[in-house]
C-alpha cells in the first residue's frame, strides 16, 4: 500500500461536482488574469494541477468549458441581483431608494469583478452565443426592475411606460458598473452614489392630481 | 465615284474598360454603390465578410470594376467607415439643432433631440449597427474611428444635460461626467432597441417614454443655485 503522504503533496480527491467547480474556478482566474482567449483545456488543467484528460472528463472542449463557466457565473450574478433588487422597494424617499440600490449593486459587481466584466463587456475571446445568453439574463432582471418601478412610481406618474423606463434604469446601472470596473480610481462607487443622491435631491416628483391615472 | 469609306470609328481605348460596367455609372456613383454593398455585408455578417470579391458580387459587377474604385479591401473598409462616421456625425448635429430650433420646452427636455436621433437610427439601421451591435472582426483602425463617433454623442449629451441642469436649478457641482456617461448608456440602449426590434420599440415610443419620465420630475428648488 502506498503512503499518500509521500512524494508530492497529495491532491485532494474531490467529488465530481466539486472538481468541476474547481476547474471552472481556475478558468475564471485565467479570464481575470489573461482574458478569455487564454482559457484552453491545457491551461485549465495546468492551473488546477491535474492531467488534461481529467478536464475532458467534464467538458467536451474549450467552447463547452467557457459556456459552462458563463452559465455558472451568470446564474451567480443573477441571484446576487435578485437579492438586492427588492430592497429598492423598502425606502420611501426615491433618491434614497435609488442610491441604496445602486450602492448594493456596485458592491456585488466589485465582489465578482471578472464575472461582471465578462457579462457587461463580452469580448471576442468568448463564444458567439454569449450575447444571447446575456440578453436573456437581462430580460429576467428587467422583469424585477420593472415590477419595482411600477410599485414605486406607477401610482405617482400617470401613463408611465414601465417597460422602457426599466430598460433605461438597467442601461444606466450597467454603465455605472462598467465605470467602476474599468476606471476604479476615477469612478469609485461613492462618486456614482453621490451623483444619484445629488440628482434626486435637486428634483422632486410632481404631485399627481386626484383621480388622474 | 467611290463612296468615301465610312468605316465604323474605332472605339476609344477607354471604352474598353467602360464596357465592364453593368450599367454605365460615373465612378463616384459606382463607389457609393460598392460601399452600400460593403455596409450590407458588414451588417449581415461582420467585417470578416467583406472582401473585394464579395463586394463586387453583391453589387453585380466584376472584380476589376471594384478595383477601379478601391485599391483593395483595406482601402474600401477605410472609405466605408469614414463615410458612415460622417453620416453619424451629421445625425448628431441634426439632433442637436432639433432642440435649438425652439422645439425644446423651457425645462430643457431633450424630446426632439431624442426623436431625431432614434428616427435616423430606424431609417439607416445598417449604419448604426456599426456602433450599437457587437460586430465580428472589426479592424483596429475602424474600431478607433467608431469609438470617436461614440465620443461625439457624449459631447452632444453634455450640451443637452448642461442646459437641462440650468433650467432645473441643479446644484452647480453636480457631476456632469457621471451624468453624461449614464445618459449615453440610456440613449444607446434606446438606439439598440430601435435597431433590433423597431416594431416593438419604435422611435416615438422610446422618445415619449423617456421624456415623459423626466417630465414627471420638477426642480426641488425654483431659484437658481448660488453661483458662488
Amino acid at each position: 500500500m502506498s503512503d499518500p503522504s509521500a512524494g508530492s503533496p497529495p491532491r485532494r480527491r474531490l467529488a465530481p461536482a466539486d472538481r468541476r467547480d474547481e476547474l471552472l474556478d481556475r478558468a475564471l482566474d485565467l479570464v481575470a488574469e489573461h482574458g478569455a482567449a487564454s482559457v484552453t483545456m491545457q491551461a485549465v488543467a495546468r492551473a488546477a494541477g491535474v492531467a488534461r484528460p481529467l478536464v475532458y472528463d467534464f467538458f467536451a472542449d474549450r467552447a463547452a468549458l467557457l459556456d459552462a463557466l458563463l452559465v455558472r457565473e451568470e446564474s451567480r450574478a443573477l441571484s446576487d441581483v435578485m437579492t438586492v433588487a427588492p430592497r429598492v422597494l423598502a425606502g420611501t424617499d426615491l433618491g434614497d431608494s435609488v442610491t441604496t440600490a445602486l450602492e448594493a449593486f456596485l458592491r456585488l459587481v466589485l465582489d465578482r469583478p471578472t464575472t461582471w466584466r465578462m457579462l457587461l463587456s463580452p469580448t471576442e475571446g468568448l463564444p458567439a452565443e454569449v450575447g444571447i445568453r446575456i440578453e436573456r439574463g437581462r430580460e429576467k432582471i428587467a422583469g424585477v426592475v420593472e415590477a419595482s418601478i411600477r410599485a414605486v412610481l406607477g401610482t405617482r406618474i400617470a401613463g408611465l411606460d414601465t417597460e422602457v423606463v426599466a430598460l433605461a434604469v438597467i442601461a444606466a446601472g450597467e454603465a455605472a458598473a462598467r465605470l467602476v470596473l474599468s476606471a476604479p480610481s476615477e469612478f469609485p462607487p461613492a462618486r456614482l452614489t453621490g451623483f444619484t443622491r445629488a440628482l434626486f435631491s435637486a428634483l422632486t416628483l410632481e404631485p399627481v392630481p386626484n383621480g388622474r391615472h | 465615284m467611290p463612296k468615301p469609306r465610312t468605316s465604323k470609328p474605332k472605339l476609344p481605348k477607354a471604352g474598353r474598360s467602360r464596357r465592364r460596367y453593368a450599367s454605365r455609372l460615373p465612378i463616384e456613383a459606382r463607389t457609393e454603390q460598392l460601399l452600400d454593398s460593403a455596409l450590407r455585408l458588414v451588417a449581415e455578417s461582420g467585417f470578416g465578410a467583406v472582401s473585394m470579391h464579395a463586394v463586387a458580387r453583391h453589387t453585380g459587377v466584376t472584380r476589376p470594376v471594384a478595383y477601379d474604385c478601391f485599391a483593395g479591401r483595406t482601402d474600401l473598409l477605410a472609405a466605408l467607415v469614414s463615410r458612415e462616421e460622417a453620416r453619424m456625425r451629421a445625425v448628431f448635429t441634426d439632433a442637436a439643432v432639433a432642440d435649438r430650433s425652439g422645439a425644446a420646452d423651457q425645462r430643457g427636455l431633450p424630446a426632439e433631440t431624442l426623436r431625431t436621433f432614434l428616427t435616423a437610427v430606424r431609417d439607416a439601421p445598417d449604419t448604426w449597427r456599426l456602433l450599437y451591435v457587437p460586430l465580428e472582426a472589426v479592424p483596429e483602425e475602424s474600431r478607433e474611428r467608431l469609438t470617436a463617433a461614440r465620443a461625439e454623442l457624449l459631447s452632444l449629451l453634455r450640451t443637452q444635460f448642461t442646459r437641462y441642469a440650468a433650467a432645473n436649478h441643479f446644484p452647480a457641482d453636480l457631476d456632469v461626467d457621471v451624468a453624461v456617461h449614464l445618459l449615453r448608456a440610456i440613449v444607446e440602449m434606446a438606439g439598440a432597441r430601435v435597431l433590433l426590434d423597431p416594431d416593438r420599440y419604435p422611435p416615438d415610443r422610446m422618445a415619449t417614454a423617456l421624456t415623459a419620465f423626466l417630465d414627471a420630475f420638477r426642480p426641488a428648488r425654483t431659484t437658481p443655485s448660488d453661483p458662488s
